[in-house]
């Protein structure tokens, strides 16, 4: 029976072409707009999570006990070597990374200003952190001890370029203040302002030198498997103790988890004022077609249909509608994605300065599943919700009513 | 045995306002299986009411139907409409055949909402078809055919489920005389060989002729009520 109440179904659509088809650009036009729109937004946001977190730190961070509140030297994080030996064994990590941080002043002929300092371990982070991947000019490493890379915008400030000289000025951890001459071997750009108006950044070795301590400020850590970041965290604070102070990149970055919350219910809004909108123009449709076949179901019913048969062949074909709807929007949605994963959206076709926003000027749409599945059940329901009144309506006459109707 | 019998029934349009209409007022009458009854009257006399009260598709305002000794006055739509699947074939004056199906798909349909299997649906619409020498229409739809060949086509529909009552209003209104004579003799030979009743509203004296009982409705009261 259902059999039938479905192929009726697709001759009815079949009558008006115009008025199916139109009916189902809607829908597939909708589904485009939102999954672009899903795409980019997740892609800004990865982007600047990437950006942001991957140019500071990895999975997990352990600092000293408070550091995190007062970055000074003394809050450093000590006993390496014992830190290092208790994680030596926990099978969920991956690799570690050091890093020494620390207040400098930097000075070129022309400008000087305070920035944050940062002595890393360059071939090591070189997978693991972005910041090889964000060298504007120059190379990613330290061909003498006294090399140095700089963020480009603080490179402008300075009035020099790769192969300059500036000197850096730091109090060490004596509190004795000391400098020493520095040459630009590469520039950054990460479209973090933080890193490419105020950082610079030397080897690691040199920074203990520089500092005179044999200590770092930061361990991050790269797990497995990210799912057990959590738990990673909490095992490896009871490991080692008291003294350190255990992060997940979540926590040092809670703006960037705002972020994403906001972006994520941003889109959900988003979703239901277009499915609400499309509801509205739904049920304008079915009506349009309902009442136009008042008679003709009156004439059913006068043979002996039941009004549940004839409310089967309306939400049949309605959900075909949608369904052709669904599949053309998710075809095309997908397309569109695919083809702005691989080329990337260039932001600064549309204008400058995104990236004093931690926004990149090409932006990577990620494609996943999920951009799917909450359209599919969105407009399934949609189109369910949106028969029953102009169903209500059917309902209300008597037979002959409906056969009479005009 | 009375098919049909109705009682003190009276239908009254916009009841509690300035507007009232009675359409029918206060009708009794039995009609016997096998019977074959023209009501007629002028337009606004009741008798498409009448027709619409007998077949369940409007209820009375007072008064009770009897279908084969079943009362359906008050039943609900659902018990209507299966009353009206199994025991009564329609058929309407526009034809009313369902636009997006065949003529074999039409005929069929009734039969299919009835649950009856396949090969006996075939088996039943082709002899109907033949009967009713239609079967080059079958498998065309009701915008390619003639309005006499639609016609044609309803009645099939409403006699392939082999119904008891056969509710007919103004049938031969929109075909010219010749199709008309046709489709009544048709009609008159279903009516002697499987002793179907037949029901006419009509104004077409050719139809009033042919039938065996002619009862003549005036402002929904009955005027003459005649067997020949």
């Amino acid at each position: 029976m259902n059999l039938l109440m479905v192929i009726l179904a697709y001759r009815n659509l079949a009558r008006n072409k115009v008025r199916t088809t139109m009916v189902i650009t809607m829908i597939a036009s909708s589904l485009v707009l939102l999954m672009f729109f899903q795409g980019f937004m997740e892609g800004v946001i990865e982007q600047m999570t990437k950006d942001t977190v991957r140019s500071q730190t990895s999975d997990i961070t352990i600092y000293g006990k408070k550091y995190r509140k007062e970055k000074e030297l003394n809050n450093r994080l000590t006993h390496k070597k014992y830190v290092l030996k208790q994680l030596s064994n926990v099978d969920i990590i991956q690799d570690h990374f050091q890093r020494l941080e620390h207040d400098a002043m930097i000075a070129s002929a022309y400008y000087s200003q305070g920035i944050k300092l940062v002595g890393l371990e360059a071939e090591k982070e070189k997978n693991e952190f972005i910041l090889s991947t964000r060298i504007k000019k120059g190379e990613y490493h330290f061909p003498k001890e006294n090399s140095i890379w700089i963020g480009h915008a603080l490179a402008e400030k300075l009035g020099i370029d790769i192969h300059r000289k500036v000197v850096l000025t730091v109090q060490d951890s004596d509190g004795e203040i000391t400098g020493e001459a520095f040459r630009v071997v590469a520039t950054i750009q990460t479209n973090n302002p933080k890193i490419d108006r105020a950082t610079a950044f030397i080897s690691l070795e040199k920074a203990k030198s520089f500092f005179k301590m044999d200590d770092i400020t930061q361990l991050s850590i790269k797990l497995n498997n990210q799912a057990t970041l959590i738990e990673a965290r909490d095992m490896i604070q009871d490991k080692i103790g008291d003294p350190y102070e255990v992060f997940t990149w979540r926590q040092l970055f809670p703006s960037l988890q705002f972020m994403e919350t906001a972006t994520s219910s941003y889109i959900k809004i988003c979703y239901a004022i277009l499915f609400i909108i499309m509801m509205i123009g739904f049920v304008g449709v079915i009506m349009m077609s309902i009442m136009e076949r008042v008679r003709e179901f009156g004439i059913m019913l006068a043979i002996g249909h039941k009004f549940k048969q004839i409310s089967w062949i309306v939400f049949w074909e309605s959900l075909i509608m949608s369904f052709y709807g669904f599949l053309i929007g998710m075809g095309i949605g997908f397309g569109i994605l695919y083809i702005s994963n691989q080329t990337g959206i260039n932001l600064s076709l549309f204008g400058d300065g995104f990236e004093q926003f931690g926004i990149a000027n090409i932006i990577y749409p990620p494609i996943k599943l999920s951009y799917c599945l909450t359209p599919f059940i969105a407009i399934m329901i949609t189109s369910m919700l949106s028969i029953i009144w102009p169903l209500r309506i059917l309902y209300k006459l008597k037979p002959i009513q409906s056969i009479q109707f005009n | 045995m009375s098919i049909i019998t109705l009682a003190n029934i009276s239908k009254t349009y916009s009841e509690k306002t300035a507007y009232k209409t009675i359409a029918l007022d206060d009708i009794s009458l039995a009609v016997t299986e096998g019977e074959f009854l023209a009501i007629s009257g002028p337009s606004g006399s009741g008798k498409t009411t009448l027709l619409n009260l007998i077949g369940g598709l409007d209820s009375p305002s007072k008064g009770r139907i009897i279908l084969n000794n079943n009362d359906i006055t008050g039943l609900k739509e659902n018990e209507l409409s299966q009353i009206r699947l199994h025991h009564i074939g329609f058929i309407f004056q526009a034809y009313n055949l369902i636009p997006v199906l065949t003529a074999m798909e039409n005929m069929e349909y009734i039969l299919m909402l009835q649950r009856v299997k396949k090969q006996e649906r075939q088996q039943r619409v082709k002899d109907v078809a033949s009967r009713l020498k239609i079967d080059e229409l079958l498998h065309k739809k009701p915008s390619e055919m003639s309005g006499g060949q639609q016609q044609r086509v309803a009645i099939a529909r409403a006699i392939v489920s082999k119904p008891k009552l056969i509710l007919a209003d103004e049938p031969t209104a929109n075909l010219d005389s010749k199709t008309s004579d046709i489709l009544l003799e048709l009609m008159k030979e279903l009516n002697e060989e499987h002793k179907m009743t037949f029901i006419f509203a009509t104004h077409d004296s050719s139809v009033i002729q042919k039938a065996k009982r002619h009862i003549s409705l005036l402002d929904g009261m009955v005027l003459d009520d005649t067997t020949k």
